[in-house]
């Protein structure tokens, strides 16, 4: 089947079987291989990426479903090598170990802040909710994500 | 100095930006993928076997059974020589299955879907064979044998130790306490599942693997024992890893991926496994029941202690053997008695194997061991805290296997630790339904060395330029140790941190380490490092000396130049020394360290935890817990306190939540669905608390600290239930249910 996506600002025309996961098209047809595969069933969120500005597990989302969407990646966030706000946090608060779960966790915030851009505490904590963290230090994640909201500037670039 | 300074970690960009490559962002262009058929059954042989379909299905190019590998036996942990006493128990495939999961084919394909069509296609006939899923009946007469060619009564190590006399130590006590412990299997859960690559070329006779493992010298070993093929001849690259926590910590499929890309002409194979199978066939904590004695005088001062413990490890003997060994060493290190003994034995079932894993039995002995000791110290009428500060070793006492104890900051753990819980005011202002825990650990930093030798090595290389190339074979598993070995070659060189380039060594560096395992990592890799650097510095020097006409000992480095000390203004570059070695002497200017110790720093803490019970549902809100550590010397304390919070997250599920379930050997829970890690709601408040040590010895100023916040968490747990409820539950996880049925029995209503 045919289907056509933008993804992270680039649009593409792709053939894909019916049981295809997007997370299966992103990994292996374009290659963006920053999107994790954890479980495949949707429990540790290592998949997620944003869909029309919805954060969504890649691995039960079909490529045939994702036609027509813009769909956005952990490989769309840094440009010209300038990390984008939620990175540099990430960095500069130590909020990530393995660094397996880190994509997802990154734009499960991202998809927070731009819903949200001022979020609380427990807002935070429930955004990534999804997001499994076997290192499991949460406190320096969402301690990130909570500094990284500061940067509106940031955020509204990093929608358009 | 860096050290003991926050830097970013030196793989932060390529992990936020996901540009990080781990195992299966590895990929070629004539790639197959490997898939593995696995046994339905927990105990069986396997009459026939029947391929010729799976064969035939396009896509198909390589399907391997036991009548296809060398029968050769390996250990998938083995270490080395002086783990004779691991048994040889395990095939790259047999005819014979021992655990529902245990490997019968496997398959590559073109594609992971025709490989997984593949695995329906093989017929296999099996003989089921008599099944044995508990350790206390495996070891009866009669009971079914798992591996008669190498083992009686399914024994798989056994492992006595002490001091004293025992029953003498009893009859000189005043009181006697006697409980059974018990825990269960938690499972590792990295996000990242296991996998590997495997190339063959056949005419070179090589193999280059790509896994994700936290041991590429032992892979490479237990290859080159399976394949039969010399060491040289084969790499092993490890590739980021998503997770370790011990499951990754010895030989899965690379044998399997090896021989199948040499039966498909060297095509590489690649093998991820899938979340179920991460949860069937992968490893688990050890299954453990204690059975503890003591002897206690009205003082409070021990005057025995008995410990037998059994432990189940599963179908395959992997590192049970150490395990078990390194188990005795919890309970004689923590507190001092005239009288000690222990009997362990570690034992087969048909049950998934045991294996490392975070602690490292050390989360099951000091359930059994503090649990005793909270119970001793409130039937007697003493502080839990008054209790310990009775009865811990402190600097200068001797252990076996360790030796004479240094450096040993536990007893500040314990008052530090009191004074930011509020210990003493919370215990005089006791609220209903709340209650407060403590509970001690102790843990090695690498292995004993007196039963397992340890060693590594690094090079430092100063380049051309002035810069510095530091390889180093460490494997970085997530817990930033690359990180901390490259503050360390930065300060013994008086170099930036950004000029030092960490190079992490594969197999071919031939620079032999044993990998991540045991908190080793910074211990072993940081002096490692530092002896490549001072060599490195040692060459640097000698020609500066004779550039600035210098004594040796007069100079100093700093800020990438050398000095001469107290007259700064006589400096030269380390640009400058390092050209006029290179390019005038011919040699490059490389330093090797090589670092085996003889003594090993032992860490220690405490750990408090306050915690509020549902009398309606038997449920445990852990409120707060303070977790604090011995380290030693915190070279990235924001990485510590992160290691410590993550640790003190596995403690709280290992207590309360995390358990796979097993029916008849069969995982009744192998999803992220069913068993329950704890996620961003789920944890506590945690407050991480560093107690740096004050020795003489540099080299012992490197501590544990990734697994050692889990350890003391289910017994400080258990100590609070009892504290708020009054219900002793001697049994993990503490689970609601467990709680509620306790509850019940004592007859607490919600109304009380």
């Amino acid at each position: 089947m045919k289907v056509k996506m933008n993804v992270n600002g680039r649009d593409y025309e792709l053939l894909v079987e019916p049981n295809w996961s997007l997370l299966d098209v992103l990994r292996d047809k374009l290659r963006l291989t920053g999107t994790k595969k954890g479980c495949e069933e949707g429990e540790c969120g290592a998949c997620t990426v944003i869909v029309d500005g919805k954060a969504v597990n890649s691995c039960l989302v079909l490529a045939v479903e994702a036609d027509g969407k813009k769909i956005f990646t952990i490989e769309g966030l840094a440009g010209n090598g300038e990390l984008h706000p939620l990175q540099r946090a990430f960095v500069e608060h130590h909020a990530f170990q393995c660094g397996f779960c880190t994509p997802g966790m990154i734009m499960s915030a991202l998809a927070l802040l731009n819903e949200k851009p001022n979020p609380t505490e427990e807002d935070v904590k429930k955004a990534i909710a999804g997001n499994l963290c076997r290192c499991a230090d949460y406190t320096n994640i969402i301690k990130a994500i909570l500094e990284a909201s500061k940067d509106v500037r940031h955020i509204i670039r990093s929608q358009s | 100095m860096y050290v003991g300074r926050d830097t970013p970690r030196i793989d932060a960009i390529d992990k936020v930006t996901g540009r990080a490559v781990y195992l299966d962002d590895i990929t070629f262009p004539d790639l197959l993928y490997a898939k593995i058929l696995r046994s339905p059954h927990p105990h069986a042989y396997i009459l026939k076997i029947d391929t010729s379909e799976a064969e035939r299905l396009p896509g198909v190019k390589a399907i391997l059974t036991f009548k296809d590998v060398p029968r050769i036996p390996f250990n998938t942990s083995y270490r080395g020589p002086f783990h004779s006493y691991y048994p040889f128990d395990e095939y790259i495939l047999e005819d014979k299955v021992r655990f529902i999961g245990d490997k019968v084919a496997a398959v590559a394909a073109e594609d992971p879907l025709i490989a997984e069509e593949a695995l329906k296609l093989i017929k296999v006939e099996y003989q089921p064979l008599p099944a044995v899923f508990d350790p206390e009946e495996a070891i009866k007469d009669g009971a079914p044998q798992i591996h008669p060619e190498v083992s009686s009564r399914n024994v798989i190590s056994e492992w006595v130790i002490g001091w004293g006399d025992v029953t003498q130590g009893f009859r000189d006590a005043d009181y006697m306490f006697e409980g059974e412990y018990k825990t269960h299997r938690q499972a590792h859960c990295a996000i990242e599942t296991h996998g590997s690559v495997a190339k063959y070329d056949a005419n070179a006779g090589e193999l280059t693997v790509w896994s994700t493992t936290q041991v590429p010298f032992n892979v490479r070993r237990v290859l080159s024992i399976a394949l039969n093929m010399p060491v040289a001849k084969i790499r092993v690259i490890k590739t980021c890893v998503g997770g370790g926590f011990g499951g990754k910590d010895e030989v899965f499929d690379e044998p399997i991926v090896a021989m199948l890309s040499k039966k498909a002409g060297g095509r590489p194979v690649k093998i991820c496994y899938s979340r179920e199978e991460e949860f069937t066939a992968t490893r688990v904590r050890h299954p453990a029941i204690y059975q503890l004695k003591s002897g206690v005088k009205k003082d409070g001062t021990i005057t025995s202690l008995y410990v037998k413990v059994l432990l189940d490890g599963g179908a395959y003997a992997t590192a049970s053997p150490q395990l078990l060994r390194v188990n005795s060493t919890y309970f004689m290190n923590l507190y001092r008695y005239l009288n000690f003994r222990f009997e362990g034995l570690v034992v087969y079932t048909n049950q998934v194997p045991s294996g490392a894993m975070r602690g490292y039995g050390a989360p099951q002995a000091h359930f059994a061991l503090e649990t005793h000791m909270n119970e001793i110290a409130g039937e007697l009428g003493f502080d839990p805290i008054e209790f310990r500060l009775k009865n811990i070793r402190r600097s200068g006492d001797e252990v076996p296997i360790f030796g004479e104890i240094v450096g040993c900051r536990l007893e500040d753990c314990i008052k530090i630790g009191a004074e930011k819980f509020e210990w003493y005011k919370l215990r005089r202002e006791k609220e209903k339904d709340i209650g407060i825990g403590v509970a001690l650990h102790s843990h090695v930093t690498s292995p004993p060395p007196r039963i397992i030798p340890d060693q590594s090595t690094a090079t430092v290389c100063v380049t051309e330029d002035g810069g510095v190339t530091l390889i180093s074979p460490i494997a970085e598993i997530g817990s930033g140790s690359t990180t901390a070995i490259v503050k360390i070659v930065a300060d013994e060189l008086g170099v930036p941190f950004e000029r030092v380039k960490l190079v992490e060594a594969d197999t071919s560096s031939e620079l032999f380490d044993y990998g991540t395992f045991a908190d080793r990592a910074n211990f072993m890799g940081c002096n490692a490092a530092r002896l490549a650097a001072k060599e490195a510095k040692q060459l640097i020097l000698q020609k500066a000396a004779e550039m600035l006409d210098s004594r040796l000992e007069d100079l100093e480095t700093a800020n990438g130049r050398i000095y001469v000390k107290h007259s700064p203004e006589r400096s030269v570059s380390l640009e400058e020394v390092a050209k006029a070695i290179y390019f005038k002497t011919g040699r490059p200017v490389i330093g090797v360290g090589c670092f085996k110790p003889e003594v090993n720093p032992m860490a220690w803490g405490a750990t408090f935890v306050k915690l509020k019970v549902d009398r309606h549902t038997g449920k445990v809100n852990i409120l707060k817990i303070v977790s604090v550590h011995d380290l030693g010397k915190a070279i990235s304390p924001e990485e510590v306190k992160g290691q410590i919070r993550g640790a003190v997250a596995w403690g709280v599920g290992f207590s309360l939540r995390e358990e796979v379930i097993t029916r008849d050997g069969r995982i009744m829970n192998p999803t992220l669905r069913d068993y329950k890690l704890c996620r961003s709601l789920d944890v506590p408040e945690i407050e991480p608390v560093i107690v740096e040590a004050d020795v003489e010895r540099p080299e012992l100023f490197v501590k544990g600290v990734g697994q050692n916040g889990l350890i003391a968490i289910a017994p400080a747990v258990a100590a609070a239930i009892f504290d708020a409820v009054g219900i002793r539950i001697r049994e993990t996880p503490l689970s609601p249910e467990k709680v509620w049925r306790a509850l019940k029995e004592k007859g607490v209503t919600e109304e009380e």
